[in-house]
């Protein structure tokens, strides 16, 4: 085969890719500038729409505060006004409702100690009465308590004191015989003890016990 | 037998049941094998008594090899001790050995007879005896004059007072 042919083909051809690709290197950044010129475009629009938006942002905000701050001080006038009145209103009620509770604790003192004074009379009265038919019910029950009561009563307690007597004589005399028979019991020695037994045995032989 | 003094061996109803039993023992004994009366008398009675039953048994004229005549010996003395008369004895002190003989003494002395005594201590009774015999009682005990004596005395000391103290706390009546 022929080589310079060859390489005269490849050469050629090596050029038109050459160019090919210088062409399309071309082409692309021609088409990257277009690109970015939009680009930048598009971002000279965005910030132009955002710088609008924050600009009527603001003017929104200012014109609510504005109009906030003029409803509190429309508020607080209303506010102190209404506070004014309010004052001045309970002022008078409280100057009424003294007026109306001196009168009628006066009134009502008034008709307390007339009510009070007619009470004291008609008890008075009434006491009077009442301690009048106790006395006489008080001498009446005192005159037969001297009469029936009080002898009989007298009568019970010499009754009552006898009885006790009694008593006390008795559990005395029940003492002194237990106190006496314990001593007279120690007194006694088994010599004279057995004695008297056997006396005993002399009487009861005596009298023909064991007959 | 009847009128045998067994006060050696009892005095009162509880050491004469007693002594009964006993008896009741060694005759139950008398026809086993190998009795020995000496040493079943020891063993019931004790060394003293023994020695008194078996001088009783002489006087008596028991044979004593002859278990036959023992055991209706020794019968025949239960009958006898169960028939003797007991008497109960009410006293105030607590009777000796000595007031036990002492009494056993006087009654062969005067009644002729032991009598078999059941007594009662009750220090109440001050001195003397209350005898109870065949149902019947004797108080010659000096608890009822010792009282009646103190009673007197006290009537006599109170009387002596209370007109007295009547007359100061009576109230006038107008």
């Amino acid at each position: 085969m022929p080589i310079l042919p060859i390489e005269i083909l490849t050469i050629i051809a090596d050029v038109v890719i050459f160019i090919f690709v210088g062409y399309y290197a071309y082409t692309l950044r021609k088409k990257e500038k277009e690109v970015d010129k939009i680009e930048k475009k598009e971002d000279a629009d965005y910030h132009k729409i955002v710088d609008n938006a924050l600009t009527k942002e603001r003017q929104i905000l200012e014109d609510a505060t504005q109009e906030a701050d003029e409803i509190i001080s429309s508020a607080e006038y209303v506010r102190q006004s209404s506070k004014e009145a309010i004052d001045h209103a309970l002022q008078e009620l409280v100057k009424q409702i003294q007026k109306e509770s001196i009168s009628t604790a006066t009134g009502f003192m008034t008709s307390y100690s007339d009510h009070l004074k007619n009470l004291a009379t008609s008890s008075l009265t009434d006491f009077e009465d009442v301690s009048k038919a106790l006395q006489a019910d008080l001498q009446k029950q005192i005159k037969d308590f001297r009469e029936s009561l009080l002898p009989d009563l007298e009568k019970e307690l010499d009754e009552y004191k006898k009885m006790r007597l009694k008593q006390s004589e008795e559990t005395i005399a029940k003492i002194v015989q237990k106190a006496s028979s314990d001593i007279f019991n120690k007194s006694i020695s088994l010599e004279d003890h057995q004695k008297l037994l056997i006396d005993s045995l002399e009487k009861a032989k005596a009298e023909g016990v064991f007959d | 037998m009847e009128q045998t003094d067994f006060s050696e061996f009892f005095h009162t109803r509880s050491e004469s049941s007693n002594f009964m039993a006993r008896i009741a023992n060694i005759s139950d004994k008398v026809f086993e094998t190998g009795f020995n009366l000496e040493k079943t008398l020891d063993r019931e009675l004790g060394l003293e008594k023994k020695d008194k039953f078996l001088v009783f048994l002489r006087e008596n004229n028991v044979s004593l090899d002859s278990p036959k005549e023992l055991k209706d010996f020794l019968d025949k003395l239960q009958q006898t001790i169960s028939k003797l008369p007991i008497l109960y004895i009410n006293i105030a002190f607590d009777p000796s050995e000595e007031t036990l003989k002492l009494l056993s003494e006087w009654f062969v002395l005067n009644a002729k007879k032991q009598f078999v005594f059941d007594i009662l201590v009750k220090p109440d009774l001050l001195a003397g005896a209350v005898l109870n015999f065949n149902g019947r009682f004797f108080d010659y005990s000096a608890k009822t004059k010792f009282e009646k004596i103190v009673k007197n005395v006290m009537n006599e000391e109170l009387v002596s007072k209370i007109p007295n103290q009547q007359q100061s706390n009576t109230p006038s009546t107008n």
